[in-house]
C-alpha cells in the first residue's frame, strides 16, 4: 500500500513539475503575471507530492515493510531506529528520492519567500528549477524506482544498510548536508538562467543570486569538512582527504562558488563581470550535476561509487541536455549583460578579485582533470592509470598558498586606485607574515612550501583581523556581509595551516603492544592492558585499552575498536584518538587478542584546527546572511541622493 | 541484497584487513632497522622477486635506518594499494598494501631507486599502480594543462586591464544642501568603505 | 566584438568531448585491469602445499618445473565469496583436464584451519600452496582475489581471468593450449 502510495506521489510530482516548467517558460515569455502565479501553485504542487513521496518512504523504513524492494534492500529489524530512518538515503534509488525531497524543500521555501512579486523572471526561474525536479522524478519513476514493490514472497528481516555507514554518527549528518549543498545549487542555477534569459541583472537581482547561493556555499562548505571528518574518524588510516573521484566532485562545485561569490562583488561595484559571474553560477551547478554522475554511474574508481545500475546512460543524457542548454543560453545572450564600469588600476582589489578567479578556476580545472584523465586515457590508449595524491599535491599546493596570499593581498588593496596610505598599510601584516614564518622555523618547520604558507597564513590573518576592526567599529548591524565574509576568510586560513602543517609533518609507526608493556611513542607512553567485547544488535565490537602518559602520568586512555558486522567478511576498525590544540595522538586497530595488539599509531600536527576552522567558516556563512541594517536607500524628503550610493 | 554490499563483494577487493597473516611474518616497526621483511621459514621461500632483469641493476647506495625508512615511506606513497580505493601503499593497512611495503623496503635496502622501484611494480600490476601518472604521452594533458590554463587566464586578465584602461571618470556631484552634510557623510561611511 | 559564437563554438566542443569521455566509460569496468604480465614469462615461485605429498612428506611446488604442461594459478581466499561460486566451476575444469594441465591453487592472507575447513566442506582437486607474505601475489600483479593466470607449455602468462572464471571461456583456451608444442 504504501508502494503504491509513493509511486503516486512521484508520478503526480513529475505532471506537476513538467506542467510547472512549460507554463513557467511561457510565462517569461509572454510577460504574463497570471502565467506566473500559475507556476507558483505548480511549484508548491510539486513540493507537496515529493515531500508526500519521502514520508511515505520513511514509515515503510519504520514500519519495516519489506514488501517495498527498497525497505527490502537496506532495512532490518536488528538495526537501530536513528539508523533505519537514515538508511533513507543509504543506498542508490533512496538517495535520488532524498534528493528530489531537499530539492521540494528548497522550491517550495524559495517560492514562499519571494511571495511579493510576480515578475516574469521569477516564473523562469521556477521554472528552470522544475526542470531539473522533472527530471529527477523521471529517474524515480523509471530507472531508480524505490517504491517498487517486491515479487513475492516478503521476507521477515533485510540486511540492513551497508556496516561502512552504521559505524559512525557522521552517517547521519554529512550526506544530508551534501545534499543542501549539492541540491541547493538549482535555485542560483534558475536565478542566472532567468537573469541571461531576460538579458539584466540588476543590483536586486544580483543580490537575490548572491543570497541564494550563499546558502548552498554554506551547506556544501560543512559537508564537506564533516566529509572530511569521517574519513579520518572512521576510516583508520590517519588521514582525511584521499581525492577520491567523488571527494573531488563535492570540492568542484564549492570551488566555483566560491569564485562566484567573489566576481558577484564585481558588478555591485564596477558593473562589471556579470556576464562571468552567471557563467560560474552556471558551472557551479551543471558540476553538482556531474558530481551526481560520478557517484551513481559506476563509472568512476570510488569508495563511493554505488555499482553500475541503469541510471548512468540516462543521467548523462540528462547532463548533456542541461550542457548544450547552458552553452546556447550563455553564447546568445551574455553580450546583453555587461554593464559599463570602470576596471580600476592594475594594482586594486578588482585586479586582486580577477586573480582570484584565476586560481579558483584553475583550481577546480586541476582537480576536474585529475579526476576524469583516467577515463580519457582509457578510451584513447586502452590503458587504466591513476590520478592520485602525489599529482594533486604537486599542483594544488603551490595555487592553496596563492589563494593565502591573495586572501591577505586582495582585502587590503582598495578599490579603484591605491594610494600611498594603503600601500603603507600593507606593512604591518608583511611582518607579521615573517613573523609566522620565523616562529614556524623555530617549530621545525623548514621545508619550501610549509613555510610559504605558514607566511602567507600569517599576513592574510593579519589583514583580516584588521578588516574585522574596522567593520565592527563602524558597527556589526551594517555591516554583516563585510563581517560574514571575513569571519569566512578567518575560518578558511585556520584551515589551510591546519591541512598543510598535518600533512606535511604527520608521524606515523607500526607497532605490537604486549599487554602491559609500555612502548615511546612522540614523547608519550603507551601501554595496552586489556579487551572487552560488546555485543550490539547489529555488530560485535572488540576494543582495546590503551593507556596514554605523559611525563609518568596517565592522561587518558584509548579505546580503538575492531567492530564486526555480521554480512562483512574482515571487520571494520574505529580509531581513537585524543586531541590536544598542538595535535592528534590517533590509534588504529590492526589486530587484537587478549595478550597482544598491533597498532598504527599517529602523531598529527594542528588537526584539531581543520574542524574548528570549518565550524568558523559556518558561523561566517551565517552572519553574512544577516540582512545588514541601512540596506534601504536613505528615505529622505529631498531629491539629492548621492549618485554612486549603492545599494548593499 | 544491499547493491553497495554486492558491489564491494563483486569487485573481490579485499576490504582492510585487520588480521595478520599466519606465517608468522612479523610487521617491521619503524625502530627496526632493515630487518629481515619476512620470515624466511626453512619450508620455502616465496616467488621470485629479483628486479634486476626488469630494472637493471641496483643504481644507488645500499640504504638503512631513517635513509631506508624515508625511502620506503617516498616510494610507497607513490604505489596505489592494490585492494583499497585511491589510497596509498603507506597509508593503506590492509595486508596486501603492507605487503608490498615489505617488499619496498627490501629494494630500497639493497640500493634501487625510487624509479626503479616502480618500474618494478610497474612491470607486474601496469601503470595503474603508480599514483602520479608518468609525464610522457598523452599524459602530459594533466601535468601541462593547469599550468597552460593559468598562463592562458593570465593573458586574458592582461588583455582586460591593459586593453581596456580609461582613466576613472571624474566624479561630478550635484550641489547637496548643507544641512544633509552629516547624513551624505554617514552614507560614505557605509557605502564608501564598507558593504562590497 | 561579439563573443556569442566564439562561445557557442568552443563551449559545444568542449560539451561534446566531456560527454564523449564520460560515455566511454560505460565500458569499461573501473575495477578491473588489464594485466601486463600477459605475454610474459609467469615470475617463478616455490611455495609449500597444504596438502602432504603421495607420500606423506611435504609437498613443494615449483612453478619453473611444471613447463610442458599448462598451468593454472588460481589467487583465492576464504574470505572471499566470488571465490566460493567460482571453486565448483575450477573443480570440474581440474577434472576433465586431469593430469595435462596443472593446477595449483593459491591462498595468501589466510589461516591454514580455516583453509582445511573450507576445503573439506567444498572438495580438493590439486593442491593448494600458501603464499607466503603475499609474494607471489605481489609477483604477478595481484588486484584482489579471485584472479587466474592460465600459463603455456613454454612458461609464458597468456590469459588472466579477474573474478570469477566461466567454465567455456576457460576449457577453450586449456584445449588450445594443450595443442601448442613445448
Amino acid at each position: 500500500m504504501l508502494g503504491y502510495l509513493g509511486m503516486g506521489c512521484v508520478l503526480a510530482a513529475l505532471v506537476f513539475a513538467a506542467a510547472g516548467s512549460i507554463v513557467g517558460f511561457t510565462a517569461g515569455r509572454r510577460e504574463s503575471p497570471e502565467g506566473v502565479k500559475w507556476t507558483r501553485w505548480l511549484g508548491l504542487a510539486f513540493s507537496a507530492c515529493m515531500i508526500g513521496a519521502t514520508v511515505a518512504m520513511e514509515v515503510a523504513l519504520l514500519t519495516h515493510d519489506f514488501s517495498v524492494r527498497y525497505v527490502a534492500q537496506v532495512g532490518s529489524l536488528s538495526t537501530p531506529t536513528y539508523i533505519t530512518i537514515v538508511s533513507l538515503w543509504s543506498s542508490l534509488e533512496g538517495s535520488i528520492l532524498f534528493w528530489g525531497f531537499v530539492l521540494a524543500l528548497y522550491i517550495s521555501i524559495s517560492i514562499w519567500l519571494t511571495h511579493d512579486r510576480s515578475s516574469p523572471a521569477l516564473a523562469d526561474a521556477i521554472a528552470t528549477w522544475l526542470g531539473v525536479g522533472a527530471f529527477f522524478c523521471f529517474l524515480m519513476a523509471g530507472p531508480a524506482n524505490p517504491f517498487l514493490p517486491l515479487a513475492s514472497p516478503v521476507m521477515s528481516d533485510g540486511p540492513g544498510p551497508n556496516p561502512l555507514l552504521q559505524n559512525h554518527i557522521l552517517m547521519v549528518v554529512h550526506p544530508p548536508m551534501l545534499y543542501l549543498g549539492y541540491v541547493g545549487m538549482t535555485i542560483p542555477f534558475g536565478f542566472a538562467i532567468s537573469a541571461l534569459l531576460r538579458g539584466s541583472l540588476g543590483p536586486a537581482e544580483l543580490k537575490e543570486l548572491r543570497n541564494a547561493l550563499m546558502v548552498p556555499w554554506g551547506f556544501l562548505s560543512i559537508g564537506i569538512v564533516l566529509g572530511a571528518w569521517w574519513a579520518y574518524d572512521v576510516l583508520g588510516w590517519g588521514g582525511y582527504w584521499a581525492w577520491d573521484p567523488v571527494e573531488n566532485a563535492s570540492l568542484l562545485p564549492w570551488l566555483t562558488g566560491t569564485a562566484a561569490l567573489h566576481s558577484a562583488m564585481l558588478p555591485g561595484r564596477r558593473g562589471t563581470m556579470k556576464g562571468w559571474t552567471t557563467t560560474l553560477v552556471l558551472v557551479s551547478f551543471l558540476l553538482t550535476l556531474l558530481g551526481t554522475f560520478m557517484t551513481r554511474s559506476g563509472v568512476f574508481n570510488s569508495v563511493h561509487s554505488f555499482s553500475q545500475s541503469d541510471i548512468g546512460p540516462t543521467f548523462l543524457g540528462f547532463i548533456a541536455i542541461t550542457l548544450v542548454f547552458s552553452v546556447v543560453v550563455v553564447a546568445m545572450r551574455i553580450d546583453r549583460l555587461e554593464g559599463e564600469g570602470e576596471g580600476g588600476a592594475i594594482v586594486s582589489r578588482e585586479s586582486a578579485f580577477l586573480l582570484n578567479n584565476l586560481l579558483f578556476v584553475g583550481l577546480t580545472f586541476t582537480v576536474f582533470i585529475g579526476t576524469t584523465y583516467p577515463l580519457l586515457a582509457e578510451a584513447i590508449r586502452g590503458t587504466k592509470v591513476s590520478v592520485g595524491e602525489p599529482y594533486y599535491n604537486q599542483m594544488a599546493v603551490p595555487l592553496g598558498v596563492g589563494i593565502l596570499f591573495l586572501m591577505g593581498v586582495g582585502p587590503a588593496l582598495p578599490w579603484g586606485q591605491p594610494t600611498p596610505e594603503r600601500m603603507r598599510a600593507l606593512i604591518p601584516p608583511a611582518v607579521v607574515g615573517v613573523l609566522a614564518g620565523a616562529l614556524g622555523w623555530a617549530f621545525e618547520v623548514r621545508t619550501v612550501w610549509p613555510v610559504l604558507a605558514l607566511v602567507c597564513a600569517g599576513f592574510a590573518a593579519c589583514v583580516t583581523v584588521m578588516e574585522l576592526y574596522g567593520a565592527f567599529r563602524i558597527g556589526f548591524a551594517r555591516q554583516t556581509r563585510r563581517i560574514g565574509g571575513y569571519v569566512v576568510h578567518a575560518g578558511i586560513i585556520m584551515m589551510l595551516v591546519a591541512v598543510a602543517m598535518s600533512s606535511a609533518y604527520r608521524v606515523d609507526t607500526e607497532m605490537h603492544l604486549k599487554k602491559g608493556v609500555t612502548v615511546p611513542f612522540q614523547g608519550y607512553t603507551l601501554t595496552y592492558t586489556g579487551k572487552q567485547t560488546i555485543e550490539e544488535s547489529n555488530r560485535t565490537r572488540q576494543l582495546a585499552s590503551v593507556d596514554v602518559r605523559k611525563d609518568g602520568q596517565v592522561i587518558t586512555t584509548l579505546s580503538p575498536a575492531l567492530n564486526n558486522y555480521p554480512q562483512m567478511g574482515a571487520p571494520i576498525g574505529t580509531p581513537a584518538v585524543y586531541t590536544t590544540a598542538g595535535h592528534d595522538l590517533y590509534l588504529s586497530l590492526m589486530s587484537i587478542d587478549s595478550g597482544e595488539i598491533g597498532v598504527h599509531a599517529f602523531q598529527t600536527p594542528l588537526m584539531v584546527w581543520l574542524w574548528l576552522g570549518g565550524g568558523v567558516v559556518a558561523l561566517g556563512t551565517l552572519i553574512s546572511l544577516v540582512p545588514a541594517r541601512g540596506t534601504v536607500a536613505v528615505r529622505s524628503s529631498t531629491p539629492a541622493v548621492v549618485p554612486g550610493a549603492a545599494e548593499a | 541484497m544491499n547493491i553497495l554490499l554486492l558491489a564491494t563483494l563483486l569487485t573481490a577487493h579485499s576490504p582492510a584487513r585487520a588480521e595478520e597473516p599466519n606465517a608468522g611474518s612479523p610487521v617491521p616497526t619503524r625502530s627496526a632497522v632493515a630487518s629481515a621483511p619476512q620470515d624466511m621459514t626453512a619450508d620455502a621461500p616465496a616467488a621470485s622477486s629479483d628486479p634486476t632483469p626488469i630494472v637493471g641493476p641496483p643504481a644507488g647506495p645500499p640504504l638503512s635506518g631513517k635513509a631506508l625508512e624515508d625511502a620506503t615511506r617516498t616510494i610507497a606513497s607513490q604505489l596505489r594499494c592494490p585492494v583499497c580505493q585511491g589510497l596509498s601503499v603507506a597509508d593503506s593497512p590492509s595486508e596486501s598494501a603492507v605487503a608490498i611495503k615489505r617488499e619496498v623496503e627490501r629494494l630500497a635496502a639493497q640500493g634501487y631507486t625510487e624509479a626503479q622501484c616502480l618500474l618494478y611494480f610497474e612491470a607486474s600490476y601496469g601503470e595503474f599502480i603508480r599514483l602520479e601518472p608518468k609525464a610522457e604521452g598523452l599524459n602530459l594533458l594533466v601535468w601541462a594543462g593547469p599550468g597552460a590554463l593559468l598562463v592562458f587566464g593570465l593573458g586574458v586578465i592582461a588583455w582586460m586591464r591593459l586593453g581596456n584602461r580609461k582613466p576613472p571618470a571624474p566624479r561630478t556631484l550635484p550641489p547637496v544642501d548643507p544641512a544633509l552634510e552629516p547624513f551624505v557623510r554617514q552614507v560614505y561611511a557605509v557605502v564608501g568603505e564598507g558593504q562590497s | 566584438m561579439k563573443r556569442g559564437p566564439m562561445i557557442l563554438l568552443g563551449g559545444l566542443s568542449v560539451v561534446a568531448v566531456l560527454v564523449a569521455v564520460l560515455a566511454s566509460g560505460f565500458q569499461h569496468d573501473p575495477h578491473e585491469i588489464a594485466s601486463p604480465m600477459i605475454g610474459k614469462p609467469a615470475p617463478d615461485f616455490t611455495l609449500k602445499a597444504i596438502e602432504p605429498a603421495a607420500d606423506g612428506s611435504e609437498q613443494i611446488v615449483k612453478l619453473s618445473l611444471q613447463k610442458g604442461h599448462p598451468v593454472v594459478v588460481n589467487f583465492w581466499a576464504t574470505w572471499c565469496i566470488p571465490c566460493q561460486q567460482e571453486h565448483s566451476t575450477l573443480l570440474a575444469i581440474s577434472r576433465e583436464f586431469g593430469g595435462a594441465v596443472h593446477f595449483f591453487g593459491l591462498v595468501y592472507q589466510d589461516k591454514p584451519e580455516a583453509i582445511d575447513a573450507w576445503l573439506n566442506s567444498r572438495g580438493r582437486a590439486y593442491p593448494t600452496l600458501i603464499d607466503v607474505g603475499s609474494q607471489a601475489a605481489i609477483a604477478f600483479g595481484v588486484y584482489g582475489v579471485p584472479e587466474t593466470f592460465v600459463i603455456d607449455k613454454k612458461g609464458v602468462i597468456r590469459q588472466k581471468f579477474t573474478g570469477g572464471v566461466d567454465y567455456d571461456e576457460v576449457s577453450a583456451l586449456l584445449a588450445g593450449l594443450l595443442k601448442e608444442g613445448t
